[in-house]
This record gives structure tokens, sequence and C-alpha cells, in this order.
């Protein structure tokens, strides 16, 4: 059978946090900063006071709004075929931003993440073959801010067949991706039934919303964008420093933002995300590579998965800043965690220090562990065929299976075959020159590069993308801030 | 025509489809396609991939051995066509794994990666006495005895095997080559073994440049 799900809550207590959840959200409301969203909460039954911007939320409107969530839909690629089914059952791994600098793995020194970066990673992310689709990941500091989007936009649309997503930046930022991802799959609104796009809302705990987030959340649900919304509470700083606790507040927070998203538009898909995590106790940074982050992420997919909508969760994560013990055990144990628990979509791929740093040759190993994660979530199939008893009846005491028809035709489906983790004996190891994972590693990432080719689009394609990026060159971080809805 | 069962069968071969190998085998004598063709035109053409894959990292010891399993029982089908004519194997290599030991994988994928080059193996199995080492080589007369040991006491029974050739004057007869997990070059070389290999296809290479 499958294995078991990882449960870390039972279901009384699911119902207990909900409750609180909706409680807090009843009595204390969450503070919306956006105008023209307050009005659409206020006629459609929520209670907004204009004066605070709080808006509380009925529990009749929550249960009301919470169902319209769908429970399944698909994310595509650049590629509309290459489809990928989200649903509280399925699950698809994916980048997570934002890594500003980068690691050179060898020298043990960082820079700035350049534009070079951004774009070499989304190369990458199309050959691994455990990742699904990835995020603004690389955030390019030799970009202006204003131009990043659409840049990184044309980068995937050029370079990837696979998905791509980013955070919400403001109404004229969001219109400008839905725009252009629009213009690379050959029209706007193709993106109501395709979804090659994925964005974050990031929620701003505790129990409030941050203004260009909300701009956006209303600019994508209209194209039905899918989105996942997420806070990164901090048990402790801002978040009770109780799981429990910064679970019922987390729970509310983004129950609420599934509520907004299906009030602008019913229907449009929406993930129940998580990035929450414990403070660090002495200085009050987040620290996502805790096993309480794991905790976190697991009981999130409990959570969601009781309203049947699909969860993100972070996994991956890692504190440490070097490529060492503990960013493996780190990365590894949230990874398995969360898959094992049902996160449905899982961010995490290729990053340190709380997913601030970036080294390329770690998507590659992430991408390995991802693979011995969903070899431990498929579990362990039993049938007359794999219960081989009549094979052990065969090669009887003393004999040995490896010449064995049976066990030609199912190593391949029954053991995880890792391609850059080193099992050698010693002396071959030696022999071929002491290399260790990350020698693997950045081999298998060369070799992925140089047989790279880029996307064969219409060179009229190329053209019209080209002049959209130009166009926003051209205007200024002013335009930005005057396109701004009333907060 | 010829050329395309040919082609078909080493493609069978390598695929491991195993009934269509043996069509294609059958097709391929009914046409009177003779047995060296059918050797060197698709089965030592078959393995050669085989090997191609597995140096590569797609192909796996399972693969290997199936592809060799099929190769060996097209092979047996020829093999009488090719002893009455003048086809002779690369080399004979007698195999074993010494007394007191029962490990015997390693040597078995190394008896099966030779039959993959074309070498014929006398495979004795395993907890083999030096004395039946001795009485075999006599009758079966092979260019080189590979013993294998993958405990570190029964690693003596190497030098004793070897020792026990010596006091019969037929030491110098044969080479002998010596594997196992335990076994390292730094042994074979005090017990004056002729060769080591760490791994199966270190000790292919080995037989090769021995018997060269």
């Amino acid at each position: 059978m499958q294995s078991e799900r990882l449960r870390v809550l039972s279901d009384k207590e699911i119902k207990s946090i909900h409750e609180h959840s909706f409680s807090i959200l009843e009595e204390t409301g969450i503070r919306v900063n956006l105008k023209r969203l307050r009005d659409l909460l206020a006629d459609h039954g929520a209670r907004v006071d204009e004066s605070s911007k709080i808006v509380r939320f009925p529990s009749d409107m929550m249960e009301k709004y919470l169902k319209t969530a769908p429970s399944q839909f698909s994310i595509c690629g650049n590629d509309l075929d290459l489809k990928k089914a989200i649903s509280t059952t399925d699950r698809v791994w994916s980048g997570l931003g934002t890594a500003f600098r980068m690691l050179d793995p060898v020298s043990g020194e960082w820079t700035d993440a350049t534009h070079e970066d951004a774009v070499k990673h989304i190369v990458l992310f199309d050959y691994l073959e455990n990742v699904s689709s990835n995020q603004l990941d690389v955030l390019a500091q030799d970009i202006p801010m204003h131009t990043i989007h659409v840049e990184a936009i044309r980068d995937w649309a050029k370079n990837c067949k696979k998905g791509f997503g980013m955070g919400a930046y403001g109404v004229k930022a969001s219109t400008e991706m839905v725009d252009m991802v629009g213009m690379a799959i050959g029209g706007k609104e193709k993106l109501q039934e395709n979804h090659p796009f994925v964005t974050i809302i990031s929620i701003q705990s505790p129990l409030s919303t941050a203004h260009i987030q909300l701009e956006g959340m209303m600019i994508f649900a209209e194209h039905r964008v899918p989105m996942c919304v997420s806070p990164e509470a901090m048990a402790g700083t801002t978040a009770p420093v109780t799981l429990a606790g910064l679970l019922v507040q987390h729970n509310a927070e983004i129950l609420a933002h599934i509520v907004m998203t299906q009030v602008i538009n019913p229907g449009t898909p929406v993930l129940y995300g998580s990035v929450s995590t414990v403070a660090e106790m002495r200085r009050g940074t987040a620290a996502l590579g805790s096993i309480e982050c794991g905790m976190i992420s697991a009981a999130s997919a409990q959570l969601a998965h009781y309203f049947n909508i699909p969860c993100r969760a972070v996994a991956g994560g890692t504190d440490s800043k070097i490529i060492d013990i503990q960013a493996g055990f780190e990365r590894a144990q949230s990874m398995l965690m969360a898959a094992m628990a049902g996160v449905n979509y899982i961010t995490c791929v290729g990053t340190l220090e709380s997913t601030n740093l970036g080294a390329h040759v770690l998507s590659v190993i992430d991408n390995e562990i991802i693979g011995r994660v969903e070899r431990a979530v498929r579990g362990i199939e039993v049938n007359d065929i794999s219960l081989a008893a009549d094979i052990i009846k065969n090669v009887g005491p003393d004999g040995n299976y490896l010449m064995e028809s049976h066990t030609q035709q199912h190593f391949r489906q029954e053991h995880f075959i890792p391609s850059i983790s080193d099992r050698d004996q010693l002396e071959i190891w030696d022999k071929g020159g002491r290399q260790s994972i990350m020698d693997h590693a950045r081999k298998k990432m060369e070799k992925l590069m140089d047989e790279h080719q880029a996307n064969s689009i219409d060179p009229a394609l190329a053209a019209e993308l080209d002049r959209f990026v130009d166009m926003v060159k051209k205007q200024s971080i002013d335009d930005y801030y005057a396109a701004e809805w009333e907060e | 025509m010829s050329e395309e069962i040919l082609k078909k069968l080493e493609d069978a071969v390598v695929e491991i489809r195993m009934d269509d190998a043996s069509d294609f085998m059958n097709q391929a004598m009914e046409e009177g396609i003779s047995g060296v063709d059918i050797l060197n035109k698709a089965l030592v053409t078959a393995l050669d991939r085989v090997g191609v894959l597995f140096r590569d990292g797609d192909y796996f010891l399972p693969d290997v051995l199936m592809c060799v399993n099929i190769y060996n029982q097209a092979f047996q089908l020829i093999e009488p066509e090719l002893k009455a004519g003048d086809y002779e194997p690369k080399g004979k290599v007698m195999l074993g794994t010494v007394k007191g030991d029962t490990h015997d994988i390693g040597k078995n994928i190394l008896s099966a990666l030779l039959q993959g080059n074309g070498y014929e193996v006398i495979n004795l199995g395993m907890n083999v006495p030096a004395e039946t080492f001795l009485e075999e080589a006599q009758k079966t007369n092979p260019d080189i005895i590979g013993m294998s040991a993958l405990l570190t006491t029964t690693m003596p029974e190497m030098k004793n095997t070897i020792e026990l050739f010596a006091k019969a004057g037929l030491r110098d007869q044969y080479r002998f080559i010596i594997g196992g997990a335990p076994v390292t070059q730094d042994f074979a070389n005090q017990i004056g073994a002729d060769g080591y290999g760490e791994e199966a296809q270190a000790g292919v290479n080995l037989v090769k440049s021995l018997i060269a």
C-alpha cells in the first residue's frame, strides 16, 4: 500500500484549531489594506470597519466561500500539454524564492545573484525530472526592481518548457505578468483554463495583509491564475510561541485569504499555503531549517485537507550557509515530512540560509532527495509478484537473486536508483578520484546545461516579448507607484 | 534479409526481450545464416552495446546478466556448429570461491561478463578446496584461474591453493587472479598472484590484459 500519511494532529485537534481560527476571524478579524477589496467583502457578508480597515468574517460567510475553492485543478508548463494535477492527493515539487545571493560551493564565497544566474536556474529546472515548475527563485540584483518580472517571464518563455510563477507585486507588475504570460501562451484568455503560472500571495502575520499582495490577488483571481496564499508566521515573534497557537493564527490568516480569492472570483484555483516556522529565539529571525517547520507544513496539509483544499508548503529549507551536513539533514527532514503528510505543492528547491542564498548545484541534489522521498511515499507494493514466494523457493538456500529475471524486471520500480549519491566501495571510490556527491551533481548539472537548447519560439512572439520588456524598461519606479490602488 | 534478422536479434538481446531473441535466433538458423555470422554480427555486437550501456550507467547488473543469459542460450544453439568449424573462444577461465567461503555473487558477475566478452568459463561454484582447483585445472586446462573470497578468514585459502599448484610443479602453467571485498593489490602481491581486480569489470580487463 501507499505509505500511511504522517499525521501530527488528531481529527479532534484539527477541528479545535479551525473553531478557534473561525472565532478569531469573527471577533478580531484581519486588517485588509485595500479599499476596493474591503468594499467587495462588505458586499458579500463581511463586517468592515473602515476607520481601522479591519474586516471580520462571519462563520457562515467563511463556510460558503471555502466551498467554492476547487479541490482539484491542473497546472501546466509553457508547453500547455505538460500538465500536472493539483489536488489533495497529488504532489508536485517546485522552486522557492528568493535567493538574492548565490554561493560558489567550491570557494565558499557568495556574490549577488545576477541575471545570468536567474537564466541558469530556469534552464536547469527544465531538466530536473522530479521538479515540475519554478518560481522567480533567483532574484537578480543587476536588473532594476521594476523590470525584474518581465525579464524573468521573457527568460522563461525562451528557455523553459515547465511552469513558472512569482509573487504578486502591485497593480502594474501583476498586470504585466498576466499580459506577458498570456502573450507567451498565445492569448490571455487561455489563462482561464490553463495554468502555466502559479503566484504566491504573501500574508502579513499577525492577522494582516500586504497592500501590493492584495492588488495582485485581485488581478490574478480575475484571470484564474492559481494562487498560493501563504504566511511566513514565526512562532515567538509574529505568531504565538506554541505551535498550536501559531497554527490557530496562521490558519485564520490563510482561510481569510482563501475566502477573499473566492469572493473576488468564485472557483479560482487556490492553495492553502504555509511558509510558517519558528523564530530563531536569539535573533528573532525565521528558521526555515527547523524541524518544527516540517511539523507545521505537515499540520498545514491536515488543516487544508479538512476543507478539501490542496496545500502548498515550504520544505527543504535550511539555515546553513554552506553545503554541509546541516544543509543536508535540514532539507531532507522537512521534505520527507511534508511529502509524507500529503502536502500537494512543495516549494523547496535549491537554497540555503532560509532560502535567501542559492546554489545551482543544490537544485540537482534536491532533485535526488525528492526522488528518495517520492519512493518512501509510494510505499511497499504487495501482490503475488512482489511477494516473490515462487522465486524464493526456486533460488533456495545459498542462492542469489541477481541473475533472476524477476530482479531485472522490478529493480527499477522497487529501488530508488540514485544518480549522484556515491555508493562505491572505498578502493573503487579512491581510484575514481574520491568524488563526492557535489562532484557528481556538478557533472550532471554541466551535462544538462551543455545539452540545453532554447525553446524554438516563433520569432514574431520573441519580438513581441522583447517589445514588451523594452516598454516596461522605459517606465520608472514612479509609474509603478502611480498605478497603485487606494489602500 | 539476413542483415535485417541479425539486427533484430541484436536489438532483442540488448533490450532483454527473451522470447523475441529466441524467435529471431531460430529464424536466423532456418535461413541458413552461419553460426560465426550470428555470433559476430548479432550476439557479440549486442553485448558490446550492453557494455556501453553499463559503462554509461544506463544499464545495471541485472540488465547485463539477463543479456548475458540470453546470449548464452543463443550461443548454445550455435555452439556445435562453431566447434565443428575453426571457432576458438578468446580464452578459458576457471573460477571458484575458495574453501570455507560461500559468497559468490561477485564471482558469478565476473563469470557472466567474461562469457559475454567471448571467454569460455568453467565455474566451480563456491566452497572450493585447493585440491579441486588442481584436479579441475588438469582436466580442463584453463589459461587463467580466478579465486574469490569475501571473508578475511578465508583469504589465506588463496595462498594455500597457489602453494598446492607450486608443490605439484604446475604453478607456472596458469595465471592466477584474485578478487573479493577484502582482497587488495598488496595481498595479491604477497601471495604471488598474477593479478587482482577490485570489481567485475576490472576483472574482465585483467583477463583481457593477461591473455592478449
